[in-house]
């Protein structure tokens, strides 16, 4: 039979690993980015190791910004075939940039083509992340559908 | 006596009187057909087809080198500071852009520099200013031409040289500016010379008679036709003034056969032979072109090129002594080599893709209107995209020439690669050797699916309540149709009982597969198919489960681009829009889109497809690929391994691959050890992956346990994350949630 005062002690040395670990676990170890190699990512869950330089990138947000107000800009000169175009090579290049499907949306609407507002808000719904545009689109789709019938 | 005369000379005068009207009438005629002629549209002018204008910015992922391979392309050379040259020095590339048209808008010349910082656009800027981005000539793909295959590139007067004009005239016709379109000098000149030598040496034609006998009739030689060149040469002088003549002539000369095309005109023969625009030709450029007017095909110069250029050196001589050029410019000018174009530097060919543009088009304009009106016709190529299927497709095949030896003989294959957010075409390569004209198998290659048409049993499956984890079973099947007893076996000839669905699809279970598709109906998967957007009747027999569906790469392309878009079908485009020769846009293809799938069960099959990658057929090239890239697709293969398919995407490119023979012969490969592979290394080279599938609002993911389907959690073995529409869950929880193992399951994960 095991002491009694041994099995206490073997009781706290867990408990005291028990709170090292999850105090460990709650702050996300940093290291700096050169650092970052196969070693440390086999070391650390959290550091994630990329073999290659090949990691999902945005472009720079400036020439999505600017073809967004440009898109905009065009929509309200009513210049709806540069729209047209400047919203295809957006979407080329940002596939899930919801303000373009928004904005073709409203251009469908204006040329009075409901069935595409409809389709166009659709596809805006599948990648929109921020509520106000969830909810516009969703506007948009209601009245598509008033507007076809 | 006298009374006979009298008739006679009567009679004369009545047939003098009648020859005299006849010829007014013909006079008059020619007249008037010589100015409808002239004054119309005169040549057959043959469409051009371009790729997509490159856009470029700042932050923009793409190496120098492919922005310079662009440039060449289109046309570009190295160096000189001119409009339609570049200079490079490592980091900074400096592109003079030329003048040139996209639709509906006319790019001026400019200077464009960007600075590169390893494969991405760090700094860029134009010298007209504002301009957040640019985007560059395009590449041309290739022409529509007439069935005699004119080609050329109509240039103004005011463009043409004016010692191309001095050589020219020369030349050709030194009393060109004083004769009335018939030269009686001209011809006096060239009696003599002929009865002196015994032989023709040398024409008394002028220029206008030479465009008339080019422009308006035929090659035949005959004394009549010469009478009749010379009234209507004499005609054209009254109705068209010099200039007028001496551009038509310019743009109507034939110079150079290049295969099938015949090169007219100076504009386009200029850049056939030299890559430069007639506005930048040099002295002993404009003495060549002027030296091969005598005789194309003698003075040659790719294949005589000593006499073409002893030839060109006698045309500079004859312009330094008619003082149209000093006489240490023309010194200068004979100790330049010809200066033709680099077979390598020559405008590249993509007959596939143009094939496709083709067959796009004669849905709206007919064969005549396409090869004549000099049409311009943008089309959704990417070059980027072409260069690398094309490469890819022969470095793959040469791979499997090589390790298979003999087995592998014979093996060709087609390409497809598609813009998945708006159906546009990017790339068609219909051979190994996708520079030659013929058999275009993404196009023309009829061959059956195999394994590719299980996405659509499986969405049926999904539409119809299933969910991913339902379990279906992969047990032997025996039926008994009207062809005789159906028996499908599985690649690896086994069968392997219950399975869960998104399993059956990974490892591409035909048994299971097969079953699936006829418990929910034959119909039913034909009208899925129909809805993916496949125009073709399907066989209604249960065969058809395990893809014995005759379809083109382009075919498969349209089906797979609704499941990559989401559920969302849009018909498969070449085209972007054509504009008249003026560039004022007379058609445009817009993107148009049709819901046919509801979102909750796309997301469904995506995760199955994604899977694929991840376990199933698919899983070899993963690797290749960064570990946040969304990459999805299906394996096929056909019944002794006659077709090795992939059909596959990522965020926004979709690329359909077949491998085969065309005498149908077994490969010594699969669709996974084939085509796979060669997919994997065509999109993996796609820098701009981003893309966030969110996912829908009734789609609840959970633990299971692989096996049973159960509730489970994340730190039991063997679960899995999986989606469920709302409402399809599981409810009966496993055992492993609260179990010992778990907990020591998870100790582990503390310590290691």
């Amino acid at each position: 039979m095991v002491p009694v005062v041994q099995l206490k002690a073997l009781f706290v040395v867990f408990l005291l690993l028990f709170v090292v670990a999850c105090g460990s676990s709650s702050k996300k170890y940093e290291l700096p980015e050169e650092e970052k190699d196969i070693y440390a990512a086999l070391k650390h869950d959290d550091i994630e190791y990329h073999e290659e330089e090949k990691v999902i990138t945005k472009h720079s947000p400036e020439y999505l910004v600017n073809g967004v107000n440009e898109l905009r800009a065009l929509y309200f000169r009513k210049k709806y075939e540069e729209a047209t175009e400047l919203s295809i090579r957006l979407l080329k290049l940002a596939p899930s940039l919801t303000e373009v499907y928004y904005w073709k949306a409203r251009i469908a609407m204006d040329l009075s083509d409901f069935q595409q507002a409809y389709n166009m808000a659709s596809k805006g719904l599948l990648y929109v992340e921020d509520p106000n545009m969830q909810k516009e689109l969703e506007r948009i789709k209601g009245m598509a559908q008033m507007g076809a019938q | 006596m006298s009374k006979n005369r009298e008739g006679l000379l009567r009679s004369l005068g009545h047939i003098l009187i009648t020859a005299l009207v006849l010829v007014v009438f013909a006079i008059v005629y020619m007249d008037a057909w010589l100015i409808e002629k002239f004054e119309g549209n005169k040549w057959s002018l043959p469409a051009i087809v371009y790729a997509r204008p490159l856009e470029l910015f700042e932050g923009r992922e793409i190496g120098s080198q492919d922005v310079i391979r662009e440039l060449q392309a289109s046309g570009y050379r190295q160096g000189g500071g001119r409009p339609g040259s570049y200079s490079f020095d490592g980091r900074r590339l400096s592109i003079f852009q030329r003048q040139f048209y996209l639709p509906g808008k006319l790019q001026p010349e400019q200077t464009i520099t960007i600075e590169f910082a390893a494969d991405k656009i760090d700094s860029l800027k134009t010298s007209s200013g504002g301009a957040y981005s640019v985007r560059l000539e395009p590449v041309e793909v290739g022409r529509i031409h007439t069935k005699k295959k004119e080609d050329r590139l109509l240039v103004s007067i005011d463009q043409v040289p004016q010692y191309l004009i001095d050589a020219l005239l020369i030349t050709e016709d030194r009393d060109f500016y004083s004769h009335y379109g018939v030269s009686p000098k001209s011809i006096a000149r060239a009696m003599y010379s002929n009865v002196k030598e015994g032989k023709v040496v040398q024409g008394g034609s002028t220029l206008t008679q030479q465009l008339i006998k080019n422009f308006f009739l035929s090659s035949q030689r005959s004394f009549f036709r010469k009478i009749i060149e010379a009234i209507m040469a004499l005609l054209l002088e009254v109705h068209a003034d010099k200039d007028e003549i001496l551009e038509a002539y310019v743009n109507e000369v034939f110079v150079a056969q290049s295969g099938g095309r015949a090169i007219h005109g100076f504009g386009l023969a200029s850049e056939h032979l030299f890559g430069l625009p007639i506005e930048q030709l040099e002295i002993q450029h404009a003495a060549l072109l002027v030296a091969m007017m005598k005789g194309p095909s003698y003075y040659n110069p790719v294949r005589h090129p000593e006499r073409a250029l002893e030839r060109r050196n006698l045309v500079i001589n004859l312009m330094a002594d008619n003082k149209k050029i000093s006489k240490s410019d023309a010194e200068i000018a004979k100790q330049q080599p010809l200066g033709l174009l680099d077979s390598r530097e020559m405008p590249a060919s993509y007959p596939s893709y143009l094939d496709l543009v083709r067959r796009q088009l004669r849905r709206d304009y007919s064969e005549k209107a396409l090869s004549t009106k000099g049409l311009k016709i943008f089309s959704n190529m990417d070059p980027q995209w072409q260069w690398r299927a094309q490469a890819q497709l022969q470095k793959g095949i040469q791979q499997l020439e090589a390790n298979y030896g003999a087995r592998a003989a014979g093996i060709d294959g087609a390409v497809v690669v598609v813009d998945t957010v708006n159906s546009d075409v990017l790339a068609v390569v219909g051979s190994k050797t996708p520079r030659v004209s013929g058999f275009n198998r993404s196009l023309d290659a009829r061959r059956p699916i195999g394994s590719l048409v299980k996405p659509a049993i499986y969405l049926t499956a999904l539409e119809q309540q299933y969910n991913l984890m339902s379990k279906i079973s992969d047990d032997a099947l025996t039926l008994k149709t009207p062809q005789g007893v159906w028996q499908p076996n599985n690649y690896d000839q086994q069968f392997h009982g219950e399975v869960p669905l998104y399993q059956a699809l990974a490892k591409s279970y035909n048994v299971a597969s097969a079953r699936l598709g006829l418990d929910i109906g034959i119909d039913k998967v034909s009208v899925t198919l129909e809805k993916l957007g496949l125009e073709k009747k399907v066989p209604k027999v249960p065969a058809m489960m395990l893809g014995a569906i005759d379809l083109a790469p382009i075919d498969v392309a349209q089906v797979y681009v609704t499941v990559a878009g989401k559920g969302f079908y849009s018909p498969l485009k070449s085209i972007h829009n054509i504009t008249d020769q003026a560039g004022n846009i007379v058609k445009r293809y817009p993107f148009k889109l049709e819901q046919r799938f509801a979102g909750d069960v796309m997301h469904l099959l995506d995760y199955g497809l994604q899977n694929v990658m991840h376990e199933g057929t698919g899983k070899s090239v993963e690797s290749q690929f960064a570990r946040n890239s969304v990459i999805a697709g299906k394996t096929g293969t056909t019944n002794d391994l006659r077709d090795s398919w992939f059909a596959g995407y990522d965020a926004n490119k979709l690329a359909v691959v077949w491998l085969g023979k065309d005498d149908n012969q077994p490969l010594p490969v699969s669709g996974s050890t084939g085509a796979l592979p060669i997919w994997a290394n065509i999109i993996s080279g796609n820098v701009n992956t981003y893309g966030r599938n969110k996912v829908p609002a009734n789609i609840n993911y959970l633990w299971v346990d692989k096996n049973t389907g159960e509730l489970s959690g994340e730190l039991c073995e063997q679960s899995i994350y999986m989606p469920f529409i709302e409402g399809t869950e599981p409810k009966q929880q496993a055992a492993c949630i609260m179990s010992t193992r778990t907990i020591i399951h998870w100790f582990k994960k503390w310590f290691q």
